[in-house]
């Protein structure tokens, strides 16, 4: 007498959701002893409530046993629900496999050819080395089965085979070939994709089978087939050369020909990946291209998607050929499905040309400081901040490319870079100070330096940078670069305009800003001041003009001086006592004086120059520098120990020599992890010990020979016959 | 090959899961199961039925509550997978005399056997739905006990 059966089960799960852990478990409990019944019938509806169970999660490894009971069993539906269960919770470590080879024999063999196939099914689950091994020739026997029925699953099942047991493929190998030729195609279907799946792993060995598939393809009116025959050649084809002339318009005229898109494009796809479309003609790279234009603007977004990603691998292999692709593509960033817009995002940096450059960034900007309203298929773009940091990654990286070799207008990229620094909801901001800083400091041209002066100048004023959301993101980091720029290429800002921008530089929303911000303004200031000072001629009018912009400027230090941070404080009042001794002593008017001010000046000489990365390479090694001087000549025999340590059988025979082997305990891997924690403890106990992870070199303690001792120099190896040895 | 497949509600409870891959532990499969049906749920209408994952390609499509899903590998078919989903489907369909969500819930043993005659160790096996049906129906009727012979 079952309680529930298997409707039970699934209804109380459904009428029971608050309390569904409890209730499973109670369910669990009645199956423990249902199962082991001696009742056929409801020890089959037990493990089939087990099933439905174990595919909610719950572990069903203990009735492993049961499961081989109700297999065992006489009736067909009890075995099917017995195989169902092996299938679904069986792996190879389950230990009533064992127990398994008669019954599964038995099933194959059997003379209903349903069981047979049950049989098939769950051996393709759970075929272990073992099992593979004694069942192969009942297997083997069976591709000759007479239902086709029985065969295809057969073929199938033996990749399965292989895996586990490699030698039933030297035995399988010549039926398999009799299958591809079988009358029934489901068979050849079975048998090639089998053949498919090999040549993944070892194309070379299936090449005698090209003429063979060469007929089944030009005979085949199977779409299914069809496409596997395509992906197998694919595979053959980089083994063999001669194979691309003949194979290549054969795909030429399947691809013309095909009025379905999963073959159009399973060849589009396989050449590409292959590399096979290397050797085609133009007339079929053309065919290609137009087939793959066809994907990427149709409405079915699956090839639309797929189109792109097949254009992303073949850019790879003719880089020309995105010319022909710029305005689809382009097309495809306002795409309804955000997976193609990254995915033609993607394609960007490969189509990117010189004149094509700014038409492209400002199309991806525009993307950027869209309408916050936009809304796409239920995804506000605004707020998509992967999305958008994709995109500006994109716009750094295809302008930066080359050192920036496609950027005709500079002017163009400071502005395009001081309008990023406004945008909302990205990550890397950060990426794009740098690039300004970068590009910055590389442009030494007098009217661009000036220019970018002036941007700068505009940045710091601007109040928009200074919102909490912007600080906050980390957007206003970009006066980071605005003040440190300021400062270091004052000479290129006009004097008119000086004044002005120190009391920018000294507003009170500086404070906002965060420390290294600050770091920045407060040593800008000083540079600018400074500059002002020796450029400014000041005469008994003007010399109020001198005390009124020192007075404030030392009161508005006060702001940076109330930080926390400790940096920003030290270079606060630093400055603040340079302005105050200039204060006290200098005499604007008395030209002697300036030699003050241009001695502080002096402290800020020297260019900045972008360094290569091979640069260090340039440098020629001084003459008196012997790099093979030996410095540290126990240094050099700590090396060698761990040289010769690579070879065991050498660090063996001169350890021999130090220490009587006899007294060499191997310890156990777990008194070695004994002492390393022993080792950790005292070493985390030691207040004077430093933690070095370099520490950690493959040293053994236990053979710590007396150096001076070991004769290094009278030992010659003989090194082909350690490598022997190592073999 | 296919590596696995799964039939994930619209609330995410799972419905079938079938592996043909014998590589991962118990908990390595809860784990695929529970990234990529989040991986799947958060997709929108419209959006392609192809997603990336780690190697292998998630290929998947709603039918109704129920989202059928396949983990295919990196050089497979995507839309041959797609038909054979959709071929599933049908089969389903026809078995059951349109198909709803609770017929797979009641009947999940069915919803594996008829997947076993259509795929076997991850590869398609029938690709014809009539002969899948017919078997299924002969299977059926054989576990009622009822007289069959096999021609």
């Amino acid at each position: 007498m079952f309680e529930k059966s298997l409707a039970d089960l699934i209804r109380g799960i459904r009428a029971n959701k608050k309390g569904e852990e409890d209730y499973i478990a109670s369910c669990l409990e009645e199956i423990t002893t249902e199962i082991k019944s001696n009742d056929i019938d409801i020890k089959a509806v037990a493990l089939q409530k087990l099933t439905y169970l174990n595919m909610l999660g719950y572990d069903m490894s203990w009735a492993s046993f049961h499961v081989v009971e109700v297999m065992s069993s006489q009736k067909f539906q009890y075995k099917r629900i017995g195989y169902l269960a092996a299938a679904q919770s069986f792996n190879k470590d389950t230990d009533v496999l064992m127990l398994c080879t008669n019954l599964i024999k038995k099933d194959l063999t059997s003379n209903k050819m349903y069981e047979t196939a049950l049989a098939l099914n769950g051996l393709s689950q759970i075929v272990t080395p073992d099992l593979a091994r004694d069942l192969i020739d009942d297997l083997l026997r069976m591709m000759n089965h007479s239902q086709p029925y029985i065969r295809k699953r057969v073929v199938v099942l033996l990749y399965k085979v292989f895996l586990q047991y490699p030698e039933a493929l030297i035995m399988a190998y010549p039926k398999l070939k009799e299958k591809l030729e079988d009358e029934h195609t489901s068979v050849v279907i079975a048998t090639v994709s089998v053949i498919c799946e090999l040549a993944t792993h070892n194309p070379r060995n299936y090449l005698p089978l090209v003429p063979q598939l060469y007929n089944i393809l030009s005979n085949c009116s199977n779409n299914w087939l069809s496409i596997k025959i395509v992906k197998l050649f694919a595979l053959l084809a980089p083994e063999e050369p001669r194979l691309a002339k003949k194979i290549l318009p054969a795909f030429g005229l399947l691809l013309e020909g095909t009025s379905a898109t999963s073959f159009a494009y399973e060849i589009l796809n396989s050449m590409i990946k292959s590399g096979l479309i290397k050797q085609a003609n133009q007339a079929l790279i053309s065919l290609c291209v137009e087939k793959l234009k066809e994907f990427i603007i149709d409405r079915d977004a699956n090839l639309r998607y797929l189109g792109l990603s097949a254009l992303s691998e073949l850019v790879v292999i003719f880089p020309k050929v995105i010319g022909a692709f710029t305005d689809i593509v382009l097309e495809r960033l306002d795409d309804i499905d955000l997976t193609i817009r990254r995915k033609a995002l993607d394609l960007i940096p490969s189509m990117v040309t010189k004149p094509t450059l700014i038409p492209i960034v400002d199309k991806l900007m525009s993307y950027l400081i869209k309408d916050e309203d936009e809304w796409f298929n239920n995804i506000n773009i605004f707020t998509d901040k992967e999305y958008r940091s994709c995109i500006v990654n994109n716009i750094l990286n295809i302008c930066s490319k080359d050192k920036y070799a496609n950027i005709s207008n500079f002017q163009w990229y400071i502005c395009t870079l001081c309008n990023i620094s406004f945008v909302e909801n990205i990550y890397n901001v950060d990426n794009v100070a740098n690039q300004l800083m970068d590009v910055c400091i590389r442009l030494k041209d007098t009217p661009l330096r000036k220019f970018i002066m002036e941007k700068m100048i505009e940045l710091l004023k601007n109040k928009v940078i200074f919102e909490k959301k912007f600080i906050k993101a980390g957007n206003s980091n970009v006066l980071y670069v605005a003040s440190y720029l300021l400062g270091e290429f004052r000479n290129s800002i006009d004097i008119e305009n000086v004044e002005d921008l120190l009391f920018s530089l000294t507003s009170s929303e500086a404070k906002e800003l965060s420390d290294i911000v600050q770091n920045n303004y407060i040593i800008a200031i000083l540079k600018i001041y400074i500059y002002w000072l020796l450029k400014s001629d000041f005469n008994e009018s003007s010399i109020d003009a001198f005390k009124q912009i020192t007075t404030m400027i030392m009161q508005k230090l006060q702001l940076f001086m109330n930080n926390s941070g400790i940096e920003v404080q030290d270079r606060a009042n630093l400055v603040l006592e340079i302005l105050n001794k200039i204060y006290e002593q200098y005499d604007p008017i008395n030209d002697v004086d300036k030699d003050l001010i241009k001695s502080i000046d002096s402290l800020f000489d020297g260019e900045l120059k972008p360094v290569a990365i091979k640069a260090q390479k340039m440098v020629p090694v001084p003459n008196e520098l012997d790099l093979d001087h030996v410095i540290n000549e126990e240094a050099q025999e700590m090396l060698n120990e761990i040289e010769s340590s690579f070879a065991d059988e050498s660090r063996y025979f001169w350890m021999s020599r130090v220490i009587n082997p006899k007294q060499i305990k191997e310890p156990t891997k777990q008194e070695l992890r004994e002492a390393r924690k022993k080792r950790e403890q005292s070493k985390k106990d030691n207040l004077f010990y430093l933690d070095d992870e370099d520490d950690e070199k493959p040293q053994n303690s236990f053979y710590e020979p007396d150096i001076d001792e070991i004769p290094i120099v009278k030992f010659t190896y003989d090194f082909g016959k350690i490598n022997i040895i190592l073999i | 090959m296919i590596n696995f497949m799964l039939l994930v509600s619209r609330q995410g409870k799972v419905r079938l899961t079938k592996w043909f891959n014998s590589n991962w532990t118990t908990k390595e499969r809860s784990k695929i199961v529970k990234e990529v049906s989040s991986l799947v749920l958060s997709r929108r209408t419209k959006m392609c039925n192809v997603i990336e994952y780690k190697e292998l390609k998630i290929v998947y499509r709603r039918y109704a509550s129920l989202f059928f899903i396949a983990g295919i590998d990196a050089n497979d078919n995507e839309l041959l997978c797609l038909e054979i989903i959709h071929r599933y489907v049908e089969v389903l369909d026809r078995y059951f005399g349109n198909v709803c969500e609770l017929d797979l819930i009641f009947n999940f043993n069915k919803a594996y056997y008829i997947l076993d005659e259509l795929l076997i160790a991850g590869e398609l096996q029938e690709p014809s739905k009539k002969a899948v049906l017919r078997v299924i129906a002969q299977q059926d009727s054989l576990a009622e006990g009822e007289e069959y012979s096999v021609q």
